[in-house]
């Protein structure tokens, strides 16, 4: 998460996601814009991929057998880098641009983002812009001695047990949503556990912060404007969510 | 440390729970461990009779609607079969729904969408159509009055106009379920 105002020699960001919700027209079919996607995105972007949703229907009749049957809904076109460390997806609800670990700053993907988005205009014409989504999913490695660590040394939002005595710790999910009022900006940061990494606990940070607006699609000054507003929440989220001794783990 | 809870954002409820634990469009491992977490709080609280147990049976009605209406012609005409997409809004809706609202009787449409209504009387009603997309298009008939209009769900919120209309519809005046 090496960002402007918060850099980090080793980030923790294992997925950064950039999603641009907005109206299609609704004679468009995903499926058809495929072909035309592949050439579009090929030359950064050379490994299609789709992402299925599948519905599961159970049919009962009297005197007759259970039918089970399912129905496959196409959710989004995928193509991928080279190197599959980064990807551009035609959604449904729109586009979206996946950045997964290494990450360096946002600064560096954005122009990529507004030339992959430009492409996406001209393959999908979206009416308007309703929702910017910036998500960051962090994972942070923390040491532990003889199996333990204490949660407080490192995280300010910390779990807490109702008896720390006779209870030990063996997990936690939690989830905080807040607005931000002066931007309107909305965040939801979750914190949850994953089974032990050698002698390092990990703990995942996951930072969505997201804007609900009506926004012109070619206007791309006003929406790398909420892109930057929303980059400011999340880095004031992910600062004030961690002690001092948690953030120089990344300085390392 | 006590926080301030703002007493509009705090009416998003489950809202953001149920956003983690729906598909979404991240694609690391740790973004799947976020949504099957999610997804294991969903069904703790959905298990439980007091907190869901109208909402999954009215859930449960649902899903029994498509599967009557999932094949081609199910009204004997050239109806479409009902969207699973649609379907998939729709208990979604229901789950975002204020608890102090009523639910809404369900019905399938002849172009694969699904209609929730609120029917207080024959004169006092209010629907609203679910396809397979974030659009809600609502109307509502109070009387001599009438109207209609498109609203949008998005991050699992019910819009406002909605839920103040089924709250006008059907009489209900629990100040908690107004939306702000």
């Amino acid at each position: 998460m090496n960002d402007s105002h918060l850099q980090l020699k080793s980030a923790p960001t294992v997925e950064a996601v950039l999603d641009i919700d907005c109206d299609l027209p609704p004679s468009i079919d995903l499926a058809t814009l495929d072909a035309s996607a592949q050439t579009s995105f090929g030359e950064g972007y050379p490994k299609p991929r789709k992402r299925l949703v599948q519905a599961m229907q159970i049919e009962t009749k009297d005197g007759e057998a259970t039918k089970v049957s399912a129905r496959h809904g196409l959710q989004a076109l995928q193509y991928l880098a080279e190197d599959e460390k980064q990807l551009v997806q035609l959604r449904r609800q729109g586009y979206s641009f996946n950045r997964l670990a290494p990450y360096s700053s946002l600064d560096e993907y954005l122009p990529e983002i507004e030339r992959t988005w430009n492409l996406f205009m001209q393959l999908a014409t979206p009416l308007q812009v309703r929702l910017i989504r910036l998500r960051f999913i962090n994972r942070l490695l923390l040491p532990t001695v003889e199996g333990s660590v204490t949660l407080d040394d490192y995280l300010k939002l910390g779990p807490r047990l109702p008896d720390a005595t006779n209870l030990t710790l063996s997990g936690f999910f939690n989830q905080h949503s807040a607005v931000e009022v002066a931007t309107g900006n909305a965040v939801n940061i979750t914190t949850a556990t994953q089974p032990m990494d050698g002698d390092k606990l990990p703990v995942i940070l996951d930072i969505d912060a997201y804007y609900t607006g009506s926004m012109e699609p070619s206007d791309w000054t006003q929406i790398a404007a909420h892109i930057q507003s929303l980059r400011q929440l999340k880095n004031l989220v992910f600062k004030n969510s961690l002690t001092d001794r948690c953030l120089s783990l990344f300085q390392q | 440390m006590l926080e301030p809870v703002s007493a509009v954002t705090i009416q998003l409820g489950l809202a953001a729970l149920y956003s983690l634990a729906r598909p979404g469009s991240a694609v690391s491992r740790e973004a799947q461990v976020v949504q099957q977490v999610a997804n294991d709080a969903v069904n703790s609280v959905e298990r439980s009779w007091a907190l869901f147990g109208r909402k999954a049976s009215a859930i449960s009605e649902l899903s029994a609607l498509a599967n009557e209406c999932a094949h081609e012609g199910w009204d004997g005409g050239d109806a479409r079969p009902i969207d699973p997409q649609a379907v998939s809004k729709a208990i979604a809706f229901m789950r975002a729904l204020p608890d102090s609202l009523p639910l809404p009787e369900m019905t399938a449409e002849p172009d694969g969408a699904v209609s929730l209504d609120w029917i207080r009387s024959r004169n006092r009603l209010l629907s609203v159509s679910i396809g397979a997309g974030d659009r809600l298009v609502f109307a509502w008939l109070d009387g001599s009055d009438r109207g209609h209009g498109v609203a949008r769900f998005v991050e699992g919120v019910v819009p406002a106009r909605i839920v103040d209309g089924i709250a006008a519809i059907m009489d209900v005046r629990d100040a908690a379920v107004r939306a702000a």
